[in-house]
């Protein structure tokens, strides 16, 4: 990513509701989540927090997207955010696009560190699809090549 | 571990009963004979200091006012510039407005004017606003207006705010938006 995808997270939303007790916030309505170039929009979004620190989001919406800059854009039913592993599951018709791939499956787990993605069905008939670029492969043969 | 002061936000509403008892305390002290009189202040003290102490001698609350006026017909009293103190042994909660209106035989409170309400403990949490109304009976702490709660590692914005104080639940209405500062990843 061009720009951080770290940093403070900003979310915002038409209304909140805080337990304390629970380590609890939830925010409804136009919910959306910021973290540098991380930008993420549901329906809503519900925070847990450890100690008073962020260590769980999830975000539920028709459906919930994710951007982070320019690389990748992706939606589901359901995202979760695991804030100290840096990771993010999406659920629910997820799909992921990055630099042009496409995953699709039940479930797609994007790790922020590695940028690695996985994806995987969740039922029989719910199949994994990946979809890469013509230009990808050629370069993949290209490379071939140029190695014998 | 950096604490998030947002959601401790139920602290502050446990001073704020505290300090809400106390003005309602303080309300009763004035002798029920002037109730029965008609408008205007009956009874003014200037520059007034309410300090509570336990059995040991140990200091609870300390209440300043620059003024108090006792409304004799209206059921009213009027704090000017209240500061309210908590000790539990030091100083734990610290609240402050312009102005205190006590009503409805202490069921109704109302702080106004650049209300601060701070806790000295660990989350230093700060609640900001120009109004707080508080109602014993119903438990209930809100802001009619724009509140802030800002703490160690947050900050949150709201256009307004319900805390039902009984069930450690708070609200937050309007656009709300918060900001978690987050630990090098």
């Amino acid at each position: 990513a061009t720009e951080s995808s770290g940093g403070d997270v900003v979310i915002s939303a038409d209304k909140a509701v805080f337990r304390q007790q629970d380590g609890f916030g939830l925010y409804q309505g136009n919910a959306e989540l910021r973290q540098g170039n991380r930008q993420v929009t549901a329906d809503r979004i519900e925070l847990h927090l450890r100690n008073d620190v962020l260590h769980h989001v999830i975000a539920q919406g028709s459906p919930v997207t994710l951007r982070e800059g320019d690389e990748l854009e992706a939606r589901g039913d359901k995202l979760e955010y695991d804030v100290a592993d840096q990771r993010i599951v999406l659920s629910g018709n997820a799909r992921i696009r990055q630099n042009g791939r496409s995953f699709e499956g039940g479930r797609v787990v994007y790790d922020l560190r590695s940028r690695n993605v996985e994806a995987s069905g969740t039922t029989p008939e719910d199949r994994v699809r990946i979809v890469i670029p013509a230009a990808d492969t050629q370069q993949g043969n290209n490379n071939e090549g140029a190695r014998r | 571990m950096k604490r998030q002061g947002v959601l401790s936000a139920t602290g502050v509403l446990l001073l704020a009963l505290v300090a809400m008892m106390t003005l309602h305390e303080w309300e009763d002290r004035v002798p029920d004979l002037f109730s029965d009189r008609e408008s205007a202040p009956f009874v003014i003290a200037e520059q007034v200091t309410a300090q509570s102490f336990s059995e040991t001698g140990r200091l609870q609350y300390d209440l300043r006012a620059s003024q108090l006026a006792e409304m004799d017909g209206e059921q009213r009293t009027l704090l000017s510039d209240p500061d309210f103190r908590l000790y539990d042994p030091e100083l734990v909660w610290e609240v402050s407005a312009k102005e205190a209106i006590v009503t409805e035989k202490g069921d109704h409170i109302r702080l106004r004017d650049e209300v601060n309400a701070r806790h000295h403990g660990d989350e230093n949490v700060l609640l900001t606003t120009e109004e707080l109304v508080y109602q014993p009976k119903e438990e209930l702490l809100t802001t009619p207006g724009p509140v802030t709660l800002s703490g160690r590692s947050g900050e949150t914005r709201a256009d307004a705010m319900r805390a039902a104080l009984g069930e450690g639940q708070l609200e937050l209405n309007g656009r709300v938006t918060s900001r978690y500062e987050q630990l090098p990843q």
